[in-house]
Order: C-alpha cells, then structure tokens, then sequence
C-alpha cells in the first residue's frame, strides 16, 4: 500500500510526458512565417526526384568574401522556405544544403536583385535536388535489415531489435555530426518527427478499453453460444466461430480476441471428439482477415489510417465486401480440409461437461459488460462522426477509455499495466527506424523501382502491393513492413493515374494483413494461439500451420486484389 | 491405498496414457489423482505480459474442463479419479502435490518417439529428482505402455 502514492505519480508521469511530448513536438516545429515581418524575401520551395517536399533543408543567403550568411532559413513540411533580408546586397547567392541530397547554389542575378528591391519579394522557381548516395546511407539500410531479420529469426524481442535499430541510427548520426558528415542519418529532434503521435495514443486508449473489456466473458460468451447454435455439427460451429472471431478482430483486435477465444474453443473441440486444432487454426485465420475491415482491427490499418488520413468509414466502405468474399472462402477451404475431422463428432457432451462449458461461457460481469458495451458504441460513433468534423480517431478513442475508467472505477494501476507498452515503445522505436531509411532515400529509391515496373498501370499497382506484400508479410513482420511501404504507397498514389483514390493503401492494408496467414511466425495471434494449445496438449506445428495458412493466404489476397480492382474500377 | 499421481496436459494424445493409468489405479486399488499445470511463461516470452492475469484465468478454467474429461475416462472405466490444477512451475507444483497428497506412485507420460532425444533427458532428471526428494516410486508410460526409459526400445 505504501508504493501506491509512487504508482500514481508514475501513471501520472507516463501520461505527462505523453502530453508534454506532443506540445513539444508542436511548438518545436519551425512556423513558416518565422522572421517574415521585416525587409525583403527570398522565398522558393524544394522537391525530391519524387516530387516530395523537402523538409529541414538549411537555405542560407550569402554575399562575396563573407563567410557568414546574411540570412538562414529552414526549408518546411510543404518545402517552402523564406529568406529575410534587411538589405538587398549587390550580389547574393542562396545556398541549399541538405544532408542525404547534393547541395545547390543559386547566384541571383541583376534582375532578380532589382525585383527584389522593387516589390521586397524574390520568388525563386521550384527546385528540385537529386539524391545523394552517402555513407549514412548503406548504414540505414543495412540497420533497417538487421532489424527485420532480426525480429523474423527471433534474435531478439521486437521491442529490443526496434530500439537497438533507433539507437544505432541516433548514435551513427552522433558521430557523422561529430566525425565524418557523410554517415550522418538524422539526429534526434528529426528522429522525433517521424514519431506518429496519433497511433501512439489510438493503440493506447484502444488497449485500455480492449482491457476493460477483455474480464467481461464476452469472448467466451460468444463461443459457447456458437457451440449451442451449432447442435453439434463442428462444420457449422466452425463457420460461425470464424465469423464470430472475425467480427471481434474487426471491432476489437485479433490477438486479444484469439487469446480469449483459444482455450474455450479447444474445450469444445475436444468435447465434441474432433481435433480442437481444426476450430482453432480456422479461428485464428478468420482473426488476420476480419481486422482488415476496420480502422481498429489491425494494427497495419491504425498505421496505414493515421499516414493517409482513411478514416473508420472508409475503411468499412471499401474493404468489408472484399474481407466477407475473402472469409467466406476461406470457410469453404476450411470445410474441405478437415472434412475428416467433422466426420468424428462423438455422440455428444455429458451432462458434467457441458455444465463446465457453461460455466467458463457465462457473462463474469454484466454491469461492466453493459457501460463498456455503451461506451464502446459511442467510440464507434465518434469514429464515424469524428471523420466529418476533422477530428482524429484518437481522440474518441481517449475520451471512450477515459469515461470508462471513470464511470467503471477499475484499479487504475491494473489498467495501466493492460495497456501493451512494450508495443508502444516498440512503435516509437520502428517510426524512428522508418524515418531514416526514409531520410536517406532507401523509400524513395524502392518507391522509383516499384514505380518503373508498373508503370501507370493501376491495376497492375494494385497487384504487385496486394501479392507483394501479402508474399513477404509470411515472414517479415508486418507492421515494420506496413510502416516502411507507406511512403512507397504514397509516392505511388501521386504518380500513377487514378490512385489517388487511395486504393493502394487498402491494397497495402489487405497484403499486409492477408499475409500474417502464412507462417505460423507470421502474426502475434498466431504464435499466442500456439503457445496456449501447447499448454493444453495440441500444439500446432509449423507444418500443420502452413498446410492449412498458405494456401488460404493466396486465396484470400487474389480475392482481396480482384474485390479492389471491382471497387475502385481498376480493370 | 496407495497414491497414483499422473500429470497430464489433457490433449488427444495423451487419452492412450491416461487409459493406462487409470487401469493401473483399478489393478492396483489405488487412489488417483491427476494434475494439470498451467503456465504463461510463454506469454512473458512473447513479450505480452499485460494479458497475464486474465489468460492464467482461463488457463485455469482449461485445465479444470481438461481434468474434468480425464474424470469423465476414470468413470466409464469403472474407476473414480481426482484432479488438480496448479499454476506456475511443473517440476515445483509436482513436489508440491506429492508432499500435500502423500503420493507413492508417480507416473509421468513420454511424449512421441519424434521429441524422444530432448524428452528423454528432461524426464530422467526429473524422475532421479523426484526419487531422492521423496523416494516414491516412478513409472513412465509412453502411448499406454509402460516403458524402461533407459531401454526406450
């Protein structure tokens, strides 16, 4: 009892720093207008080979044989940049430098310096700066890699491999700042923007109403109904504990959703005589693809939403038909392959065991249960809502999970321990990692080669993001890929005729996700769901995964890229 | 009466062995008890350590439905059984239960001949460990026979 003053402070401090953090980050950003009142300007804006604007580029205006600028300015988050002078010199030159591109010179001529004296304005054309291959630049990479293999052969936990991946980037950036310029990547402040607050704080709130949530029964409620609807027939039971599972996933999150439904699933398949793995691979399958539905249902989707402004409608309106198509066939694949097992239903439960089953099925607190349910819908409508009044998903997210805590009075510590912060930290680290890879032109160039593959062809765009990333989502972890793809996506969206609809995204989304179904290493579900069926011996093998999750997996992301090219009339 | 005490994970592979156990409490008249052990060490392995409490809860929950079944076996085969579910270490909740119940016989499943090399060691030490602790006697049994662990063949 004596610790519980410190755990306050320490809750209290967790959600300061997150606070004082976004404001930090908002009033550390450079205002454009900054030192605009007085004199003359030189204003411009800078591009990538991409057509991206350049950001943080330092522009410095400078006259002959004197080594210090006469004015300094830092170019913003749409490339533009202003130069204030208090005089116009008799020659001037503006100087670009921006690590990772190659440096320009401007020298302005008479008439640019006459005009300039003449309307104390100089607007100087668009420019454009080519990249440049630096020494920073293979060591991001090469960081970037190390971290994926290092979390796809399980080296280290990927919270660790996400900050050792950050800290080598910081510290390789500490030591070009200090020793050779050329391995520079990005220093903290910019490492810090590349840090996507909106995510950070939707996955948290989410996580704290998951958690309320989650001690309810309602998981378990639902199963054991789908086991009485069924009367037996594990073929039905199995359709509707996918659907059921897939539903959860979309408004919840898949890996609660298949910790929660795992262990009383594998009562009632062994109940039943089948193999409790035939329910539960199917489950957890349905669990990867019901998510892709919404903006909450899978943590590629939270990313993908927050980085292209898709809200929760948009997501529901374009992917929902897509995921039932994609669900229902994997219902019918499921049925054909364990054909075998539907045939061995024992002859029924006994009276003893069907009364443990209901017993673990039960509602354990209907009072919760009804106020999380209340406030549940209303974060659902202020999802809805929010996208029409310009407010983020986070922001409903935060007052749904803090009206909770305050109408459901939980142990505010317990709740603060529910919230996942080794996934949290491990977001921050990856945005970080991300943004150098990004800063150093490893996205652009990957974007480039994507770009002249597929040319203007969308649909073929569509295809080779939908297959692509569902391919590689088997064994790289799919959050870092998401997050990396993102800006790809965005360059391709603005290059290739009619994405711009954003239809990449959803294919991202869909690749992404779909993909998890592969491997049994391919989803956090997965693997969670194995380690409970080990405890209640039936683990799943590797093997006994991939028979079944391979091959819906290409099922699935040929429906997912067929329903897009329908959706947004690609063919 | 004596005292059988087999630990089972309660899956479809293990209903050969616990068959046999339950014959050998019938044949020998003796008292039975089977304990499951739940643990959510690998869930601190993944990393998610915020869902700990409420999956012990249902891992709980399984290992009774688990026990429950194993009962319902005991039963059909003229044979009444009890059942324990622990949470945390096997080897700890193992010891436990044989100085709680005072339990003479102590018989512990191997699991298929794919896993036998690693398997094998792992139960020799904790057989030799379970037998200087508390000098009970301790059988394997493999797919509903009992077996020689040393001469697995």
């Amino acid at each position: 009892m004596k610790h519980q003053p410190m755990r306050k402070i320490s809750a209290l401090s967790l959600f300061l720093i997150g606070i004082l953090s976004t404001l930090w980050f908002a009033i550390s950003t450079p205002i454009f207008a900054s030192g605009v009142e007085s004199g003359f300007l030189i204003t411009g804006r800078l591009f990538d080979p991409q057509g991206q604007p350049i950001v943080a580029a330092e522009i410095s205006a400078h006259i002959p044989d004197e080594e210090e600028a006469i004015a300094e300015a830092e170019s913003q988050r749409d490339g533009s940049w202003v130069l204030a002078l208090d005089h116009v010199p008799e020659e001037v030159s503006v100087h670009i430098h921006r690590y990772h591109f190659v440096d320009q010179v401007i020298e302005l001529d008479a008439a640019d310096l006459a005009r300039l004296q003449e309307t104390s304005i100089l607007r100087i054309a668009e420019l454009s700066l080519e990249r440049e291959v630096t020494a920073g630049f293979w060591i991001a990479t090469a960081i970037f890699i190390t971290l994926l293999l290092l979390i796809a052969f399980e080296k280290l936990h990927s919270t660790t491999a996400a900050l050792l991946g950050a800290s080598a980037v910081l510290l390789v950036s500490a030591l070009g700042t200090a020793f050779a310029p050329s391995m520079y990547i990005l220093n903290f402040e910019r490492a810090l923007t590349y840090i996507n607050w909106e995510v950070i704080f939707l996955v948290m709130a989410m996580m704290i109403v998951v958690a309320v949530i989650e001690e309810t029964g309602i998981f378990q409620w639902t199963a054991f109904q789908a086991y009485r609807l069924s009367r037996g027939r594990s073929w039905v039971l199995v359709l509707i504990l996918m659907a059921v599972t897939a539903v959860a996933s979309a408004l919840l999150d898949n890996f609660t959703t298949m910790l929660l439904m795992t262990p009383i699933s594998l009562q009632i398949g062994l109940a039943l005589g089948i193999n409790p793995l035939a329910l539960i691979i199917p489950e957890v399958l349905a669990s990867n693809v019901g998510g892709i539905s919404t903006l909450i249902g899978t943590p590629t989707n939270i990313l993908i939403g927050a980085y292209a402004g898709i809200g929760f409608n948009d997501f529901l309106v374009n992917q929902t038909i897509g995921v039932v198509i994609a669900l229902a066939a994997m219902g019918a694949y499921v049925i054909w392959h364990y054909r075998k097992e539907w045939a061995k239903v024992s002859g029924g439960v006994s009276e003893t065991l069907y009364e443990k089953l209901k017993e673990h099925g039960r509602i354990r607190n209907p009072n919760a249960l009804k106020k999380s349910l209340v406030v549940f819908v209303f974060i659902l409508i202020g999802f809805v809502v929010g996208e029409r009044i310009h407010v983020v998903p986070a922001v409903p997210a935060i007052i749904g999970a803090t009206v909770l805590l305050i109408w459901l009075k939980p142990d505010i510590h317990l709740m603060i321990k529910a919230v996942d912060w080794t996934t949290l930290v491990f977001f921050m680290a990856l945005f970080m990692v991300v943004g150098a890879v990004q800063e150093v032109g490893l996205i652009a160039l990957v974007a480039t080669g994507i770009s002249q593959v597929v040319g203007e062809n969308l649909g073929l765009a569509i295809f080779v993001i939908v297959i692509g990333v569902g391919s590689l989502s088997t064994v790289v972890a799919n959050i870092p890929l998401a997050a990396s793809m993102l800006p790809v996506v965005e360059f391709l969206s603005g290059s290739i005729p009619g994405a711009s609809s954003k239809v990449l995204y959803y294919a991202l989304s869909m690749g992404a996700a779909m993909g998890g179904n592969g491997f049994l290493i391919g989803g956090e579900a997965n693997l969670v769901t194995a380690g409970i069926t080990a405890q209640a011996g039936s683990p799943i093998s590797f093997k006994e995964f991939l028979k079944v999750g391979l091959p819906i997996t290409y099922i699935t992301l040929f429906i997912g890229y067929l329903w897009l090219m329908i959706r947004f009339g690609a063919f | 009466m004596k005292t059988i005490l087999y630990p089972t994970r309660g899956g479809q592979t293990s209903y050969s062995n616990q068959d046999a156990v339950i014959a050998l409490a019938k044949q020998w008249n003796a008292k039975l008890i089977f304990l499951y052990v739940s643990n959510v060490h690998f869930l601190e392995k993944l990393g998610y350590v915020s869902h700990t409490k409420v999956v012990q809860n249902e891992l709980e929950d399984m290992g009774e439905f688990l026990l429950a079944m194993a009962c319902e076996r005991a039963e059909k085969a003229g044979w009444k059984a009890e059942t324990v579910v622990r949470q945390g270490s096997f080897i700890e909740a193992v010891h436990n239960v044989i100085s709680e119940h005072q339990v003479d016989t102590f018989v512990i499943g191997a699991p298929g001949s794919t896993r036998a090399v690693t398997t094998t060691d792992f139960l020799q030490s904790l057989i030799q460990e379970i037998q200087q602790a508390h000098q009970i006697e301790v059988l394997v049994i493999q797919d509903g026979d009992m077996i020689d662990l040393n001469n697995p063949g």
